[in-house]
């Protein structure tokens, strides 16, 4: 007999892309490795003669812009938000656009920014999911909706994007299950006033979307992340779907709720007391592990599985989510382009040499107001 | 001795001895369908026996077998004919109409039988017609196979339901007479049983109470018979309902077996979690949706959508990652 859940363990999100929290972190961590060693292997390859190597090499190596494996996430997720309103103004679906969102992250756990700017995988990710997801958008009409592409510098990553999938391009959704259950509430409470039941669902939908710029895509299952989303928006709905979906009488739910708040208070206490969520997550598994050789049977077991998962996964919806602002994207991006391109961190270097060199002359000078001069001009240097 | 007209054979008369129904009236004659020329039964014995000769008539010269010798049915021996071709034309072409999804397909059909039995039994393209015969049935051989089992089978239901029936109805016949007997015989009795008891003059005023009592009894015993009759009756109903039922659960178990394949071999048959009632959904949005032409032009049917959003939602739902990926 295959359930659905055996169907779901065989699709390729669950084999490939779903993955435990610290499991998550190492390969973002890896590819921040890779990004730098990249990085390294550049500065060298730089012709010695030039004065702007010549200026990288007199400082030391720890002191270069690197890109740390949390700007990473920031500056992706950024870009995440730019491809969906992109995908806004091609009128994509949701569909489409979580797909392209979806590339876009795994894309940045294979590889790093350093490497490759996520503003081109960008445009590639959102045009390779509007074909996946059946919303075809010509490359030509494309490429001339976007400023300074051309078919070609879109297409160029495509196949490097498919790899980098490892040609998994299916993506489950939790659009999909939310509108599943909006179902089945409907035909298992039908008492429930059907116009809650819609704003819930509505301000579930939104939050589904919100989920999509966190890491919940990765340690969730759709399903799961549906009933999250559902759940913060409207608690006692989805408590009370839940406890007759799996055969809960009344009393004992209430029990079980309470337990489970317990369960709850502890687990943010540890959340809390460790520093971040690595060691945290190491705590999680081996708690749970003791549970692990008797699989739950019950229902109230059953029950209290999924609203843990469930809480879990409000957690993260609630506290993990990576919104960096203008400025700092802009500072994250231009440590970009210093990868990127080592020659304009040198340039850069060498004015900041002349500014101080003229600075200090300025300085000796005047005597005077020299700290406030100095603060001046490295601000022109940043934003230029 | 008068020579005899080969070509008009009197009625009752064999022409190869020359014996008629007059002399010996248990005279019997045999036809064989390669010629269809009246051969008597003690001919055909004397003649055929020590295995094919040729067919005694005149400028027929046809190779008969004593094995293919059968009794005449139709006095004209056209109509033999007809039957003996239509039979065999029959046995290859032997789809039903329910085999066709249009009528118009199954006249079609019945149509080109018509047209091959009429060309055999008049010897028109002959030799085209049968071969176009035997490459249908080369053609069609499972399929012919197949509905000559099925015919077969409907034949053996009917033979049992006919059986059944005789049964029921000599039972039937057996109680009503046993009524018809009963009562007179009780008629009978009562009769005697009145006389005699008005005779005792002990029990004269009780007279009309002894008539009374005594069709009361005559009554009970009729209605016991009654009963017996409608239980038969039922029980035959009951009996008849199980043979035709039988062949219907037949055919149920065949088509289960034709289930679409799945590459799980069917073994996704699993219960599933959710229970799909499309007329309890209300969704305005949808429905709207279901009205628009260019949807419904598409194919596109809300009832497949419910079932892949419910679907959906309960795949993956009691996976939980954190766990199964922990090693």
């Amino acid at each position: 007999m295959i359930s659905n859940d055996d169907l779901y363990r065989r699709s390729t999100q669950y084999r490939y892309w779903s993955f435990t929290r610290s499991k998550l972190e190492d390969l973002r961590i890896l590819a921040n490795k890779k990004g730098i060693d990249f990085t390294k292997r550049r500065l060298q390859d730089l012709d010695p003669d030039l004065p702007e190597t010549k200026a990288i090499k007199e400082i030391n190596i720890s002191d270069y812009p690197f890109v740390t494996s949390d700007e990473e996430l920031k500056i992706v997720t950024y870009y995440a938000r730019k491809c969906k309103d992109l995908a806004k103004f091609f009128h994509l679906p949701s569909q489409a656009r979580a797909t392209a969102i979806m590339y876009l992250y795994k894309f940045y756990l294979a590889h790093s920014v350093m490497v490759y700017h996520p503003q081109y995988i960008m445009y590639t990710c959102l045009f390779l999911a509007a074909k996946v997801e059946n919303s075809f958008i010509g490359i030509n009409n494309f490429s001339k909706a976007i400023p300074k592409t051309t078919p070609d510098s879109i297409l160029q990553y495509e196949y490097l994007i498919l790899q980098s999938l490892r040609f998994s391009l299916r993506c489950h959704h939790p659009y999909q299950p939310l509108y599943g259950f909006y179902l089945d509430i409907q035909e298992l409470l039908p008492k429930v006033d059907f116009k809650r039941l819609g704003r819930s669902c509505d301000s579930a939908r939104e939050l589904v979307n919100e989920s999509l710029f966190t890491n919940v895509p990765f340690l969730f299952t759709p399903p799961q992340v549906a009933l999250a989303c559902l759940w913060k928006s409207d608690a006692v709905l989805v408590e009370r779907y839940l406890a007759k979906k799996l055969g809960l009488k009344r009393k004992q739910i209430k029990s079980e709720m309470e337990t489970i708040r317990e369960e709850e208070v502890k687990e943010e206490s540890t959340d809390e007391s460790t520093v971040e969520s690595t060691q945290a997550s190491q705590q999680q598994p081996a708690g749970e592990s003791s549970d692990h050789p008797s699989p739950p049977s019950s229902p109230q077991q059953n029950f209290d599985k999924l609203m843990l998962t469930i809480r879990k996964c409000v957690d993260m919806l609630e506290h993990n989510t990576m919104n960096p602002s203008m400025e700092e994207a802009k500072h994250i991006s231009s440590k970009i382009r210093f990868c990127l391109e080592p020659l304009r961190y040198g340039k850069k270097l060498i004015k900041q040499k002349i500014a101080t060199a003229a600075l200090v002359e300025s300085a000796n000078a005047k005597r005077s107001n020299s700290s406030e001069l100095e603060s001046e001009p490295k601000k022109q240097r940043i934003s230029g | 001795m008068v020579e005899l007209d080969w070509n008009n054979v009197p009625k009752d008369m064999c022409p190869v001895c020359k014996t008629d129904k007059y002399l010996s009236p248990e005279i019997q004659f045999k036809i064989n369908p390669e010629c269809y020329h009246k051969i008597c039964d003690a001919c055909v014995d004397r003649i055929f026996s020590l295995g094919p000769s040729p067919c005694p008539y005149p400028n027929c010269g046809k190779i008969l077998r004593k094995n293919k010798f059968k009794t005449q049915v139709f006095d004209d021996l056209e109509v033999e004919k007809e039957c003996d071709i239509r039979r065999r034309v029959l046995n290859i072409y032997n789809k039903k109409e329910a085999d066709f999804p249009l009528t118009d397909d199954y006249n079609s059909y019945q149509e080109e039988i018509e047209d091959i039995v009429y060309k055999l039994l008049h010897k028109i393209d002959v030799e085209k017609t049968e071969e176009q015969l035997k490459e249908y049935s080369i053609a069609n051989k499972q399929s012919i196979r197949m509905n000559n089992a099925r015919s077969d089978q409907e034949y053996e239901k009917f033979i049992r339901l006919q059986k059944l029936e005789k049964q029921y109805k000599s039972q039937r016949n057996r109680l009503n007479r046993q009524i018809i007997h009963e009562q007179a015989n009780l008629k009978n009795l009562e009769k005697m049983k009145t006389i005699d008891e008005l005779q005792q003059p002990s029990e004269e005023k009780n007279s009309e109470a002894v008539i009374k009592s005594v069709k009361e009894s005559m009554k009970n015993r009729s209605n016991k018979y009654k009963k017996q009759l409608v239980e038969l009756e039922n029980k035959y109903l009951k009996q008849r309902e199980i043979i035709i039922k039988n062949q219907q659960i037949n055919s149920k178990k065949k088509k289960e077996v034709k289930i679409p394949f799945t590459p799980f071999n069917g073994d996704r048959m699993i219960p599933m979690p959710y229970r799909l009632e499309p007329n309890r959904y209300k969704d305005p949005y949808m429905e709207k949706m279901v009205d628009d032409v260019q949807f419904m032009a598409g194919g596109y049917k809300l009832d497949l959508y419910y079932e892949r959003s419910l679907n959906e939602a309960f795949t993956g739902l009691n996976c939980y990652i954190e766990e199964e990926k922990a090693n």
